[in-house]
C-alpha cells in the first residue's frame, strides 16, 4: 500500500469522508473499523498481527507490577519483526517465503512503547477500544511516524470537525506528494542523476561524490514526503500526529541532526534504549552506541546496518567529546565575533551533512566491502 | 436609560442569530431576548421597579432570563445559593426584604416549610428543565406534581407574556443592579449592592482588557451566586456579543471533561480559580495539549491567591498564559489585572489596576510609598454602593470614595501590586470566602459546643483551609462527626472547616481575647504528625531546584515541576545524565531503571525522591 | 503557507498567492505522479 498507489489515494478520500459523515456517536469506531477492513482485504496476515498486538498490549497492563513479565510482554511485541528480519537472512520454518506484513516494524515499536509505558505507570486511563483505535490508525500504519498513545488518546477524546486543521492537512499532503513525486523522483533521481551520469565518468571521484549527495537528498525527500502525507492524512481526520522531520539538513552537529531526522524513531530509542542502558551501566557513550545500534538494526538485521548505526553513534560520542574539550570554549570565543561565528556555523552544517551522507554509503551497497570501496573512490583511490 | 440597559438591548439587537449560551442545550441571543421580553413585561405589570427579587435556581437559563429582565425593569436582583440549608437562607432572605422570588420548585417548598417566605407574595417556581440533563437524575427523582398550576410558574409566566415587546423602563445609573451576600450565616448579613454604573464600568473594562469580541467563546463553570460566575462569565459575554459555555457546573470529577471541551468548543477564554489549576496537576499526560489550538487566548485565574509556583508550572506544562486577577465582590469582580498585556504581567503579582485607582495606606490612613506594605484601598466607577441596610458596615469600608479592601499589599517601583497579607478576618479557600466569625457562630449554635475559634492555614490545593478549634461540654461531649453533621444542617458545605479539633481551653490574653498565634501553635502541635512531612516535602522541591539550577546553568526561579528537556535550554541529553548523577549523589541512593525511565521532568524527580524518603 | 504570505503581503495577495502556489504544485505532482519511483527503503518497504 504505497502512497503512490491509487488504492492509497482512494483510501484517504473514502476514509475521510466516512469518518466525518458518520454520526458523532459512531465516529470513534469508523477509523479502526475501516482500517481493519482495508487491511483484512489487502493483507489478512497484517490484520492478524495487529489484532494480536492489541490483545497482548491490553493484557500486558496487568503485568505492570513485574519487571520480568513486562520484559517478556515487550519481547512478544518485538518477536514477529525479529522473526521476519531473521527470515530475510536465514529462511525460517513457518514464515519462509511469506512477505513481511505491512508496517510490522512500526507496529513493534508502538507495541513496545505501549507496554513500557504501562510498566512506568504513565498510560492514561482508557478502554480496550482506545488501545485498538491506537493500533488501527490508518494514516501511520505503513510508514510512521511512530506516534505515541497519550497524544492519540487526547485527540481521540476531543475530536471535532476543524476546518483549519483540515485545510492544513490538505496542504501537508500536497507538500508530501511534491517532495516524493516531483522533487525526489523527477528532479533528483531522474534529472540530477541523469546529469551526473552524462557529465562525469562513472567511478570517478566527482561522480561518486555527486551520486552520494543525490542519494542523500533523495532519501530525505522521500521519507519526509511520506511523513508529510501521513501527518496530513491524520489532520484530515482531526488528529495531530507528532512530527518526524525538523529540517535535519540544516543542523550544526550530529546530535542535533538525529534529533531532527526520523524524530519519532530517535525519541523512541532515547526513551526505551538509551535510558535503560544508561540506567544499568551509568555509561553515557554506551547508551548512545546501543541506541544507534538498535536504530540501525531496526531497519534490517545485517552487518551493514549495524555498522551504520555504530558509525552514527560514534559520531555523536565524538561530538560530545569535542564539545567538552574545545567546542564550548570555541563557541564562547566566537560570541563577540558574529561574522566568524556565522562562518563556523555554515562549516558545521556542511560537516554534519557530509558525515551523515557518507554514513548512508554503508547501507547503499549490499556489502560493507563495496561501501569501503566507494569511500576509497572518493579519495581518488 | 442606564448604560447597562442600553448595552443589553444593543446586544440583543445586534447578535440575534448568534449563540449566547452553550449550557445543557444551546440558547441563542434571540431566544433569550424573547424570554427576557416576556418576563420584563410581567415584572412591569407587577410594579416591582425599585424592589428586590430573589433568585435561587440551578437552572442557568431561568437565572439569566431573570437577571436581564430585572435590569431592564429596574428591579434589583439578589442571587442566593439554592443548595444552601434553609436556616442559612432564611437569614439572608429576611435581610433582603424582597417582594418576589424566582426559585426551583423544591427550593420554594423547602423554604416555605421553614417559614422563610411569609413576606413574599410574587413567587415563580422553576420546574425541571424540559431537556433532560446529561446524567441527571431529575427524571427519576420522584414525580412530584408541581405545587403551582402551570400558568403560575416561571415557564407559564413566560409563555403567558410571549410576544411582548422588549422594553426598558427608565433606570438611573445609581439604581442597584444586584445584591450578592458575602457573609452572614448567623450574624448581620453583608449584602453588596452593585449599581448599574458600577456593573457597566466593570463590563467595559473586561471587554477591553480581555480582548473580547463576537468571535470569543468564554468558558466559566463557577456558580452564579458568586460574582466570578455571573459577571466574569455570562454578563461580560453578552457585552461582547460572545458565546458563553457552561454545559455543567464545576466539580472535580468533570475536570477531564472540561479539559476536552476546551478544544471541542474552541474556547478562547477560560475563567477559573487556582484550585482548579492545582487539580490539573493530577491529570495524565494526554491532557498536556488541552490548550494547544489557535483559538485559545488565555486562562483567567480569579477569586483567590495564585501561588507563583503553581502559576508557572501550569503555564509551562499546559503551554498557555494565566492572567491572574484581583478583586472583591465589592469591586463588582476585579480591580487589578496581571496580563494579558506584557506590560501588565509580573509573575507572582496581581499586576496593575485598570480603569481603577489604588493606593496603599498605613494604620492612620497616610499614603505609603514604594515597597511599603499597608492596606490596599481602591477607587473607581466599579466600587459598590454599600452594604444593603447596613450603614455601619458600609461606613467602615467606604471612605471619601475609597474602598478599604482589608488586604495588605505593596507597590513596586514599576507600579505592580503585590498582595502581602490580609488585615480583615477572612479565609479564602478554593475561591470561596469564609468569615471565621460566621463559622464560629454556627459552631456555637450546635448543642454541646461551648466556644469556637476558626482560622486559616496555608494549603497547597485550596490556597487556604479553614480550621476550627472548639471547646465542648464535658457531659454532652459531641463527637467531631456529630458536630460536622449538625453544622451542615445550619450552613452550606463550603463553610465547613476542613478540620475540627477539640480543646479543653483556649489561650487568652489579658482582655480575655483568644491569642491567635498561640492557638495556631497549639493546633500545629496537636497535628504534629501530619504537618511535619509537608514541610520536609517542600524542602525536597527547593533542594532539587537548586541542584537543577547548578547542573543546567540557569536560575532556580526559571524552573518548575514541569521543566524538562524541551522547556529548559540547558537540558540536553548530556545534562540530563548529569542531573541524574547529581540526584543520586545529593540524596545518597541509586536510581532504579524504572525510576530513570520515569524521570523526564523536575516534578518526576521530586516525586521519585519523596517516594524514596517515604519508604 | 497562507499565514506566511499574509504576514508579509496582506490578505488579498496572500489568498491569490496561495491559490497560485497550490495550482502550480498540484500541476507538478500530476505531471510527475507516474514518473519512475526512485529506490527508497526505510525499514518498512
Amino acid at each position: 500500500m504505497d502512497i503512490l498507489s491509487t488504492i492509497w489515494l482512494a483510501a484517504m478520500a473514502g476514509v475521510t469522508a466516512a469518518h466525518w459523515l458518520a454520526p458523532e456517536k459512531l465516529r470513534s469506531w469508523v477509523l479502526p473499523g475501516l482500517t481493519a477492513a482495508l487491511l483484512g482485504w489487502l493483507s489478512p496476515l497484517t490484520l492478524a498481527f495487529l489484532l494480536l498486538a492489541i490483545l497482548l498490549a491490553w493484557g500486558s497492563q496487568r503485568l505492570a507490577h513485574s519487571g520480568p513479565a513486562i520484559a517478556l510482554a515487550a519481547m512478544l511485541q518485538l518477536a514477529p519483526v525479529i522473526a521476519w528480519r531473521l527470515n530475510a537472512q536465514v529462511p525460517l520454518p513457518l514464515i519462509e517465503g511469506i512477505a513481511i506484513p505491512l508496517g510490522l516494524s512500526y507496529l513493534a515499536l508502538r507495541g513496545m512503547h505501549y507496554v513500557l509505558e504501562a510498566y512506568k505507570g504513565t498510560l492514561p486511563r482508557h478502554e480496550l477500544a482506545d488501545t485498538a483505535g491506537y493500533f488501527l490508525f490508518l494514516p501511520t500504519i505503513t510508514a510512521g511516524p511512530i506516534h505515541r498513545f497519550a497524544p492519540y488518546l487526547a485527540d481521540q477524546r476531543r475530536l471535532r470537525w476543524n476546518a483549519a486543521l483540515f485545510s492544513e492537512g490538505l496542504e501537508r499532503i500536497l507538500f508530501g506528494y511534491v517532495k516524493v513525486t516531483f522533487l525526489a523522483n523527477v528532479l533528483i533521481d531522474t534529472h540530477f542523476v541523469g546529469w551526473i551520469d552524462a557529465h562525469h565518468t562513472a567511478q570517478s571521484a566527482t561522480h561518486t561524490y555527486l551520486t552520494i549527495v543525490a542519494k542523500g537528498l533523495n532519501g530525505y525527500l522521500q521519507f519526509a514526503g511520506y511523513s508529510d502525507v501521513a501527518i496530513g492524512f491524520a489532520r484530515l481526520l482531526g488528529y495531530r500526529v507528532m512530527e518526524n522531520f525538523d529540517r535535519p539538513l540544516t543542523k550544526p552537529n550530529v546530535q542535533r541532526f538525529w534529533g531532527a531526522w526520523h524524530m519519532s524513531l530517535t525519541s523512541w530509542c532515547r526513551d526505551y534504549v538509551y535510558t535503560p542502558v544508561f540506567s544499568l551501566t551509568r555509561a553515557r557513550s554506551l547508551g548512545i552506541l546501543a541506541s544507534m545500534a538498535v536504530l540501525g538494526l531496526w531497519h534490517e538485521f545485517t552487518l551493514r546496518y549495524l555498522a551504520w548505526g555504530l558509525y552514527n553513534g560514534a559520531g555523536i560520542v565524538a561530538w560530545h567529546q569535542w564539545r567538552k574539550l574545545a567546542g564550548e570554549r570555541l563557541e564562547r570565543q566566537l560570541l563577540d565575533k558574529p561574522a566568524l561565528a556565522r562562518a563556523w556555523q555554515v562549516l558545521a552544517v556542511l560537516l554534519t551533512v557530509h558525515f551523515i551522507f557518507l554514513g548512508f554509503v554503508l547501507v547503499q551497497h549490499p556489502s560493507l566491502s563495496e561501501a569501503v570501496a566507494t569511500w576509497a573512490r572518493l579519495l581518488g583511490l | 436609560m442606564s448604560k447597562l440597559n442600553a448595552a443589553i438591548l444593543g446586544a440583543f439587537e445586534q447578535h440575534r442569530r448568534k449563540t449566547y449560551m452553550i449550557g445543557t442545550s444551546e440558547l441563542t441571543y434571540a431566544e433569550l431576548e424573547a424570554d427576557v421580553a416576556a418576563l420584563a413585561a410581567f415584572l412591569r405589570a407587577k410594579e416591582l421597579a425599585g424592589e428586590r427579587l430573589l433568585v435561587l435556581t440551578g437552572q442557568d437559563r431561568a437565572l439569566l432570563t431573570t437577571f436581564y429582565a430585572a435590569q431592564l425593569s429596574g428591579v434589583t436582583i439578589a442571587i442566593l445559593d439554592p443548595k444552601a440549608p434553609a436556616a442559612e437562607l432564611a437569614t439572608l432572605i429576611e435581610a433582603a426584604q424582597a417582594k418576589a422570588i424566582v426559585a426551583d420548585s423544591e427550593v420554594i417548598e423547602r423554604l416555605d416549610a421553614a417559614g422563610a417566605l411569609a413576606q413574599i407574595a410574587v413567587r415563580l417556581p422553576v420546574g425541571a428543565e424540559a431537556a433532560p440533563k446529561k446524567g441527571g437524575f431529575r427524571l427519576f427523582g420522584g414525580a412530584k406534581p408541581a405545587a403551582a398550576t402551570p400558568a403560575d410558574d416561571f415557564a407559564g409566566t413566560i409563555a403567558a407574556h410571549k410576544g411582548a415587546a422588549l422594553e426598558a423602563v427608565p433606570v438611573d445609573e445609581e439604581a442597584i443592579s444586584y445584591i450578592l451576600f458575602t457573609s452572614g450565616t448567623t450574624s448581620r448579613p453583608k449584602g453588596v449592592m452593585i449599581s448599574h454604573r458600577a456593573l457597566n464600568a466593570q463590563m467595559c473594562t473586561f471587554v477591553k482588557n480581555y480582548g473580547l469580541g463576537a468571535d470569543s467563546k468564554v468558558m466559566n463553570l463557577l456558580p452564579f451566586h458568586h460574582t466570578d460566575g455571573l459577571t466574569q462569565g455570562a454578563v461580560m459575554s453578552l457585552y461582547a456579543g460572545a458565546s458563553f459555555v457552561r454545559p455543567y457546573a464545576f466539580t472535580p470529577d468533570v475536570l477531564p471533561q472540561m479539559m476536552q471541551d476546551l478544544y471541542r468548543h474552541a474556547i478562547s477564554h477560560l475563567v477559573t480559580v487556582p484550585s482548579v489549576l492545582a487539580l490539573t496537576k493530577a491529570l495524565d499526560s494526554s491532557f498536556d495539549t488541552s490548550f494547544d489550538y489557535p483559538e485559545f487566548r488565555f486562562v483567567i485565574s480569579t477569586a483567590a491567591y495564585l501561588d507563583p509556583v503553581l502559576w508557572q508550572a501550569c503555564e509551562a506544562r499546559l503551554g498557555m498564559q494565566v492572567v491572574n486577577v484581583y478583586g472583591l465582590t465589592e469591586t463588582v469582580c476585579e480591580t487589578m489585572y496581571c496580563g494579558p498585556a506584557a506590560e501588565h504581567r509580573r509573575l507572582g503579582s496581581v499586576g496593575k489596576p485598570i480603569d481603577s485607582l489604588a493606593k496603599i495606606v498605613d494604620e492612620d490612613g497616610n499614603e505609603l510609598g514604594i515597597e511599603q506594605s499597608g492596606e490596599l484601598l481602591v477607587g473607581g466607577d466599579h466600587i459598590m454602593s454599600g452594604y444593603f441596610n447596613n450603614p455601619e458596615a458600609t461606613a467602615a469600608v467606604l471612605q471619601d470614595g475609597w474602598f478599604r479592601t482589608g488586604d495588605l499589599a505593596k507597590r513596586d517601583a514599576e507600579g505592580f501590586y503585590w498582595i502581602t497579607g490580609r488585615k480583615k478576618d477572612l479565609i479564602i479557600s478554593g475561591g470561596m470566602n469564609i468569615y471565621p466569625e460566621d463559622v464560629n457562630g454556627v459552631l456555637r449554635q450546635i448543642p454541646g459546643v461551648l466556644d469556637a475559634v476558626t482560622f486559616g492555614l496555608p494549603d497547597p490545593m485550596w490556597g487556604e483551609r479553614a480550621v476550627s478549634c472548639v471547646i465542648v461540654d464535658e457531659n454532652a461531649d459531641p463527637s467531631v462527626e456529630t458536630i460536622v453533621e449538625q453544622f451542615l444542617q445550619r450552613a452550606s458545605k463550603q463553610k465547613l472547616p476542613r478540620d475540627i479539633a477539640k480543646f479543653e481551653s483556649f489561650p487568652r490574653g489579658p482582655a480575655g481575647k483568644v491569642v491567635m498565634a498561640e492557638i495556631k501553635a497549639l493546633y500545629a502541635l496537636h497535628q504534629g504528625r501530619d504537618e511535619a512531612p509537608a514541610g520536609a516535602a517542600g524542602d525536597v522541591g527547593a533542594q532539587i531546584y537548586s541542584l537543577a539550577a547548578r547542573v543546567l546553568h540557569c536560575a532556580p526561579d526559571q524552573l518548575s515541576p514541569a521543566s524538562e528537556a524541551e522547556t529548559v535550554a540547558g537540558w540536553t541529553s548530556l545534562s540530563h545524565v548529569e542531573m541524574m548523577l547529581a540526584l543520586e549523589e545529593e540524596f545518597g541512593f541509586k536510581l532504579s531503571s524504572r525510576e530513570i525511565m520515569k524521570f523526564r521532568t523536575l516534578g518526576d524527580a521530586i516525586e521519585i525522591v519523596r517516594k524514596r524518603q517515604a519508604a | 503557507m497562507y499565514q506566511i504570505l499574509l504576514d508579509r503581503f496582506g490578505q488579498r495577495a496572500a489568498y491569490w498567492g496561495t491559490m497560485a502556489a497550490y495550482a502550480l504544485l498540484l500541476g507538478l505532482v500530476a505531471l510527475s505522479f507516474s514518473a519512475p519511483a526512485a529506490e527508497f527503503r526505510y525499514g518498512h518497504l
